[in-house]
């Protein structure tokens, strides 16, 4: 098992961020919230450590800074909803490259994880898993072809299904 | 077959290769046969063509160093990528394949003191990757419809492009290079040289990380090495490879920052200098009529009218949440503009750098890169966007979203005059690389390079590196062709001279 890397916090903080930066008007993914923490939890562990801390510092300084911006002075997670939209919007515009920075990052991050969803890429109209099976068979038909590689090493711990899970 | 590593092992063998992108796969299959013992070090894992998803949740992390979220540190921050994988950047990358520019091997030649590479000299090795990998053009088959629209572009305006070469065998156009192909039709080194070498008798390691080349009386004698759990990054025993010789092909990044924690950089004070990057940069257009980007080809033409600036233009395609990302736009507002995904082209200028960046190393045995914009390529980028949404606009584009923090779109050409006198600061602009190139660079004199020009290491017999990062200079063009053709020149090299460099310590 890999560690986590958000605290329950910061977890918190991401479900909250999350619907303020997904379209409203957009498709419904079910238990999006949920998903994006999983996510995002796995995203930043591949991350190089001295970015996973600067994006875990900029998450603690965009709560905090809401004190300062926004209106009533509290912190992101207390704000009521309104007003957390306007401070989003005011922070991706902010002087305080930082702030604006991770916001930048953490928006990009959100909305990834959010148009890679089956539902939000059928509406769309973009549908690559046909359009990649139909390619897939129509070559294996064109050529009849098989791939090895031959021996190849890895740690017993690997579980095998994520080695051969073939998608097409 | 899979065979498992549950424990920590010695191997012994002739030649170590270090890496199995398109440095390290073609040294390993030159090698193999040629009857030597190679084992092949990997650090990421071994995903074969039938677990490639179009998922980018799931096969960046996969596939991508980082999941594709590495960082250059500078005036701007430039995200980069590189493959972390068997068969490393060639299994993530478009497979566009270029000769390196006669002009380009000119300079190394006079420049650098590299005598034998001419183009003459190294037509061989390009005919002989070429053959290995299928190369050839696009053909109209599969050719998109954001590739026409881009040639329409070219062909209104005057300029002139060529029809791009890619590695591709039987290629159904699936256009989803960038995540691995799942049809196999892109001849990586996973599909082309690793089975080859394979075959020959070759081992590849694979969540393997060489820590450190062991140096013992001015020879290598082997790698200390560490076998990586891909699911936690702990790391679950050590390794030990004995060998007569190490090719080191980690890539522009990663090979001199294995010779910095190798105690290589006193004996080299070039490693890590010279980092060059072909910044990218790319605009999207939004056009009248359905474009539907995935079908067909990656990229079907280049224009090269301005490659004596050191600027090429060509198409790509990103899938939604990789283009959701680089926009500046959330809320409605972001899935108003994605509604029109079906109908946006992402076209890219690649700039030939002006001076050079550095990896530099840090504590904790990793390195850092940094690399700065200067008003000379804030310039150069300027005039790339302006030029990039005029070829939009001569395209049929209505609309085009510019990589520009304060000015993200252009609705006519008449605003186009305006992009040239922006005044603006490097991290205004959204920057990013996939060619990384030249950290541990080929030269003749010692004081000057890493390496000679057989890419044998500068003091030490049985040393060599074989990938991006031996480049004297920037090459203008994708590098995969360079990389293979160079590694495949290194291989026979060595295999010709093999006595001298296979003798013990």
């Amino acid at each position: 098992m890999r560690r986590k890397i958000l605290s329950t916090r910061q977890e918190s903080l991401l479900a909250e961020l999350t619907p303020h930066i997904i379209p409203a008007d957009g498709p419904v993914v079910p238990h999006f919230q949920a998903k994006i923490v999983q996510r995002l939890d796995r995203f930043l562990f591949e991350l190089p450590s001295l970015l996973r801390s600067l994006f875990l510092w900029g998450m603690r300084m965009f709560d905090f800074a809401a004190i300062f911006f926004a209106t009533p002075r509290r912190r992101f997670r207390r704000l009521p909803h309104p007003s957390r939209f306007d401070y989003i919007s005011r922070m991706s515009r902010s002087w305080f490259r930082p702030v604006r920075d991770w916001l930048f990052g953490c928006r990009g991050l959100i909305l990834l994880f959010y148009y890679s969803q089956p539902e939000v890429m059928a509406a769309l109209q973009f549908d690559p898993e046909v359009w990649a099976r139909e390619k897939v068979q129509a070559r294996r038909q064109a050529l009849n072809l098989t791939e090895t590689i031959g021996e190849v090493k890895i740690p017993a711990e690997i579980p095998q299904d994520d080695q051969d899970d073939s998608e097409y | 077959m899979i065979r498992n590593i549950d424990r920590s092992f010695e191997e012994s063998c002739e030649v170590c290769v270090i890496g199995s992108g398109a440095g390290g796969a073609v040294v390993a299959k030159e090698l193999a046969e040629a009857g030597l013992r190679v084992i092949i070090l990997e650090d990421g894992g071994y995903y074969p063509t039938s677990s490639f998803s179009h998922d980018p949740q799931r096969m960046l992390p996969r596939l991508y160093r980082h999941a594709g979220g590495a960082i250059i540190v500078g005036n701007a921050p430039i995200m980069y990528a590189e493959g972390r994988c068997v068969g490393g950047s060639t299994v993530i990358n478009a497979g566009i394949c270029y000769r390196t520019p006669e002009e380009v091997l000119d300079n190394w030649r006079h420049e650098h003191g590299l005598a034998e590479l001419s183009y003459q000299k190294l037509t061989p090795y390009f005919e002989q990757v070429e053959k290995n990998l299928h190369v050839m053009p696009v053909p109209d088959a599969i050719m998109g419809r954001d590739s026409v629209k881009f040639k329409q572009g070219a062909e209104n305006l005057g300029y002139r492009y060529v029809r791009v070469q890619r590695n591709i065998h039987a290629c159904q156009g699936t256009n989803l290079c960038v995540l691995g192909c799942p049809t196999g039709a892109k001849q990586s080194t996973l599909v082309s040289y690793l089975p080859e070498a394979v075959k020959n008798g070759a081992q590849i390691i694979a969540n393997c990380r060489a820590d450190k080349i062991v140096i013992k009386n001015g020879r290598a004698t082997g790698v200390e090495a560490s076998v990586v759990d891909p699911a936690n990054h702990k790391i679950r025993h050590r390794a030990f490879i004995k060998a007569r010789a190490v090719f080191v092909c980690g890539g522009a990044m990663h090979s001199p920052a294995l010779l910095f924690r190798s105690g290589l950089a006193k004996r080299r004070s070039w490693i890590g200098r010279n980092l060059y990057l072909h910044p990218n940069l790319k605009c999207v257009g939004i056009f009248d009529e359905e474009v539907k980007s995935w079908q067909g080809s990656i990229q079907g033409f280049q224009i090269d009218e301005f490659a004596e600036e050191g600027i090429v233009f060509g198409s790509t395609f990103l899938p939604p949440g990789i283009l959701a990302l680089s926009l500046p736009y959330f809320g409605n507002d972001s899935f108003k503009l994605m509604e029109h995904y079906h109908h946006m082209s992402v076209w890219g200028a690649l700039v030939e750098d002006s001076h050079p960046g550095r990896i530099w190393r840090i504590p904790n045995g990793t390195s850092l890169a940094t690399y700065w914009i200067d008003a000379l390529d804030r310039r150069r980028f300027l005039r790339a966007i302006a030029l990039l949404t005029k070829i939009f606009f001569a395209a049929g584009a209505r609309k085009v979203l510019l990589p520009i923090k304060n000015f993200p779109a252009v609705n006519g050409e008449d605003e186009i005059a305006q992009i040239p006198q922006l005044r603006l600061r490097a991290s205004d602009l959204s920057i990013f690389t996939v060619h990384l190139m030249g950290t541990c660079r080929m030269g003749a004199d010692p004081r000057s390079a890493v390496i000679d020009m057989n890419h044998q290491f500068h003091g030490l017999d049985n040393l060599f590196i074989a990938d991006a990062s031996v480049f004297p200079t920037p090459i203008r063009v994708n590098p995969m062709i360079t990389i293979m053709a160079l590694a495949t020149r290194a291989a026979q090299r060595f295999v010709e001279n093999r006595r001298r460099y296979l003798r013990d310590a």
